[in-house]
């Protein structure tokens, strides 16, 4: 499996990854699109610089949310991501968020869940994921574990 | 199975023949930088962008705003017919007629106003972006009125005439040599985030390489987290800190005397001066410890030459603007680092030759220009940016306060949020004659017009840009230009034409393809050439790079650079001294009643001034407008973070949230600019300026917070 991981120290918070990641997954028209990729203020324990840094589903070996989840929503593909298999079938109960120990999933406004999915098809397809093909300071990279 | 495939690599926007999506190379152009973007194409629609990679200079490397270009490009608010107003000037009623009918109005109006008036009554104004201001001055030449002006009026050019004070008029911006130097100090910049695809990268590399790295700003910024040395003066004292550093640097010795001796007049004057910033009062001035400003000078000295990166507004926005930026400037010279290898301005290698008025950076002498509108309010700046008027006091001017009453203004990408007073400047554009402008979208400015005209976007115009610093690439149209949008070229070669002018003098240009064709005709490389290649071609033709010798042949009026400016120095007005005097800007405002200093205009790596915001995906990253404050001094005051309260200052009030930041200094806030009605502008004095510059002083203003209970009594 491979995860995307967000090295704090070299992230400047420019938050290209967070918008790189809504245009991949987005049309325009989607005012209220909520980004996979989450930013959270970070303060640098050194300097107390405060800046963004940014995380997303880890796609866990043993995910909990794919069992917690009522409704099957979650399935776990080839590559070892953990995708959305048919968003048609959550009704917002957040059990994946419960059990989510990075707090890694979002809900949209109509209670959808929101996650990454590893851009797994380009990752397939020997392209990187949107987020790290943004990245200008070389803090995002994708680990295989 | 197939199409459900087929379905799951059109989803993920997987290029290639099956999915029909195809990869278009383009400018992104969302700020000034020109980055190359790969365009995700599907039927004729962009899909998605990415960074490109495969021209010579790009890095494949986005910022945020990049990644939202394809937002930026579909936005509702994009005009796309000419329009006239139908409602009152401000209320945004306006009804579709053809370019004829638009192009006619203009120019009947610019005639009418000269013929009854004089051509001076009539304003040719340039905001963003700038590519064809020399074309705008032809315009406003051809016409007759030497009343042209731009955004510059608060950015770049206050630092561009500290530098060009002291070091000759051909002088821009003081330009590091990285590559070659042992430290370099940045003075007020975060490249991580102006320049975050470049910018940042090139710092982090050349640190890898053992460069030392002093960073002079208030605040903590990703750029200050990798410095060797960071510096925190409070905004507006740059200059005792930069005099403080000259004192050490000379009774230390540990400046270049040879060099001084050599290239520069003035330093006997400017050493007893700066013999007054010893480092305690530097340190009472600034904030900056005193062992930390000792350090750093003695840095500076012991590793120069040394190059002092900075930026277009940070230092200059302060009412000592000029004179704090040629202090810090004038440590060039005071270290022999000017126009040498490894300093600042160094001999480079040799450039591509766009041809003089057809370059974007090509500048055009003026008609008429010793009676334009702001060379007596401002008599430096008609000295040394001598290419167009200081538009700061744009209400009085637009109001008839100035020596001689406004009656039109035709206006090109122009943002009246940009000055202080938006207000005033919104009264005096409903009372003003008449006043058209060209835009991408339908902003507040547009509102205010009688005319406006819908312009293309970056991806929708062909351009030619220079690359890699010998490649030049070509743009078509990416998308098909939407609606009836024009290029600004084509909208003032138009112009022109109407009012029987022709732009380019002796060279004359009618069309867009027409300037790009003149302004590559000194590389040896044809636009069909170009067309024809879509990863750019190498200029056969390049310029002679300019040697320590030549650059040093420095264009003051003695002929060296000048610690004491005989331009500055020479004009009669109150401010104007030669040396680079420290006036220090509280003393002159009332900081008993509002404690706290402003700075506004501050970039985050999302905003670009006011475009950010019409954009969802970009102002909907955080909650907006905020005031950031050191939760120490916010504490004190009882707030909480995200508590809603009230910024005041002597001009007014303005509601805010309160965004706890340690990477603020304490007594100091900031807050963000451009926010429409909830622009910080609105409350920002139009006095407050500079006297040299005109320049307002945004980095450095006053205020108090106010809880909003308190506030209804």
């Amino acid at each position: 499996m491979s995860k995307i991981v967000c090295d704090k120290n070299k992230c400047s918070g420019c938050l290209a990854c967070v918008v790189a990641c809504m245009d991949q997954h987005y049309d325009e028209t989607a005012v209220d699109a909520v980004s996979p990729r989450i930013h959270e203020k970070y303060t640098s324990p050194r300097t107390g610089l405060v800046k963004y840094v940014t995380k997303c589903c880890v796609h866990c070996e043993d995910a909990p949310c794919i069992n917690a989840c009522p409704h099957n929503v979650f399935v776990k593909n080839e590559n070892g991501f953990v995708i959305i298999n048919d968003i048609t079938k959550c009704d917002g109960c957040k059990k994946c968020l419960e059990v989510c120990q990075y707090d890694a999933v979002r809900f949209d406004k109509n209670g959808k869940v929101v996650k990454c999915d590893g851009c797994a098809e380009r990752v397939k397809h020997g392209l990187e994921p949107a987020c790290v093909r943004a990245c200008p300071t070389g803090a995002l990279v994708v680990t295989a574990e | 199975m197939e199409n459900l495939d087929l379905k799951a690599l059109i989803d993920a926007k997987i290029p290639g023949e099956e999915t029909g999506i195809e990869i278009k190379t383009g400018v992104c152009g969302f700020c000034g930088d020109a980055c190359l973007v790969d365009v995700y194409m599907k039927d004729g629609k962009v899909i998605k962008v990415e960074g490109n990679k495969s021209v010579k200079g790009s890095n494949g490397k986005l910022c945020s705003k990049g990644a939202a270009l394809k937002q930026t490009l579909y936005s509702p608010e994009r005009l796309l017919y000419p329009m006239k107003r139908v409602g009152e000037r401000g209320e945004g009623k306006f009804e579709r007629i053809t370019w004829d009918e638009a192009l006619t109005t203009i120019a009947d109006k610019m005639k009418e106003t000269k013929e009854k008036m004089g051509a001076k009554h009539t304003m040719i104004y340039v905001a963003h972006p700038k590519w064809f201001r020399p074309q705008a001055t032809e315009l406003a030449n051809g016409y007759g009125t030497p009343n042209i002006g731009t955004e510059s009026s608060t950015c770049a050019y206050a630092l561009m005439m500290a530098f060009k004070s002291s070091f000759g008029a051909d002088q821009g911006m003081p330009a590091p040599d990285m590559k070659n130097c042992k430290a370099l100090f940045i003075w007020g910049v975060n490249p991580m985030y102006s320049k975050s695809t470049t910018g940042g990268a090139a710092i982090l590399k050349n640190k890898e390489r053992g460069m030392k790295l002093v960073v002079i700003d208030p605040r903590c910024t990703p750029t200050t987290e990798h410095a060797d040395i960071h510096l925190r003066p409070f905004p507006g004292t740059d200059g005792a800190l930069a005099l403080g550093f000259a004192r050490v640097l000379i009774t230390e010795n540990l400046y270049d005397k040879e060099y001084v001796e050599k290239y520069t007049v003035g330093f006997e004057e400017y050493k007893n001066y700066v013999m007054e910033f010893t480092p305690e009062k530097v340190e009472a001035i600034t904030g900056v410890p005193k062992d930390d400003v000792i350090k750093a000078a003695r840095l500076m000295g012991e590793m120069k030459p040394c190059p002092i990166q900075m930026s277009a507004s940070p230092v200059v926005h302060n009412i000592n603007g000029v004179q704090n930026a040629r202090a810090v400037t004038l440590l060039l010279a005071l270290t022999g680092s000017f126009g040498v290898k490894g300093g600042a301005c160094a001999p480079g290698g040799p450039g591509v030759p766009l041809k003089g008025k057809f370059s974007p950076n090509g500048k055009i002498k003026r008609v008429d220009a010793e009676n334009d509108l702001s060379h007596n309010d401002f008599p430096a700046w008609a000295k040394l940016s001598a290419h167009e008027i200081q538009v700061t006091k744009i209400a009085d001017y637009l109001e008839g306060k100035g020596e001689y009453p406004m009656e039109t203004l035709v206006a090109f990408g122009m943002n009246h949020h940009m000055w202080p007073r938006v207000d005033r400047v919104e009264e005096a554009l409903k009372n003003i004659g008449f006043v058209a402008n060209a835009d991408i979208y339908m902003t507040e400015s547009c509102k205010y017009c009688d005319i406006i005209l819908p312009v293309q976007s970056s991806l929708e115009r062909e351009q030619v840009v220079v690359t890699g610093g010998d490649t030049i690439f070509y743009q078509g149209h990416v998308v098909e230009p939407m609606g009836e949008a024009r290029t600004d070229m084509d909208i003032i070669t138009g112009l022109a034409e109407k009012l029987g002018i022709t732009i380019g003098g002796d060279e004359p240009i009618y069309n867009n393809e027409d300037y790009l064709r003149k302004m590559i005709s000194a590389t040896g490389v044809t636009l069909e050439e170009l067309k024809e290649n879509p990863l750019g071609v190498k200029a056969r033709n390049m310029t002679t790079p300019k040697t320590t010798e030549d650059i040093l042949k420095v264009k003051t009026p003695s002929g060296k650079i000048e610690f004491v400016s005989s331009v500055i120095g020479s004009c009669d007005k109150e401010g104007h001294e030669g040396l680079p005097v420290f006036h220090d800007f509280r003393e002159k405002l009332p900081m008993d009643e509002f404690p706290l200093i402003l700075a506004t205009g501050s970039r985050k790596p999302q905003l670009f001034h006011s475009r950010s915001y019409r954009h969802p995906w970009l102002s909907n990253l955080e909650k907006w407008p905020l005031v950031e404050i050191h939760p120490e001094d916010a504490e004190k005051l009882g707030m909480a973070d995200g508590e809603e309260v009230i910024v005041e200052t002597p001009m007014g009030k303005l509601d805010v949230t309160v965004a706890y930041t340690t990477s603020n200094l304490k007594g100091v806030v900031n807050v963000y600019h451009a926010l429409g009605d909830k622009d910080i502008n609105y409350i920002m004095d139009d006095t407050y300026l500079d006297p040299i510059s005109g320049f307002p002083g945004y980095k450095s203003y006053c205020c108090r917070l106010l809880k909003k209970e308190k506030c209804h009594e």
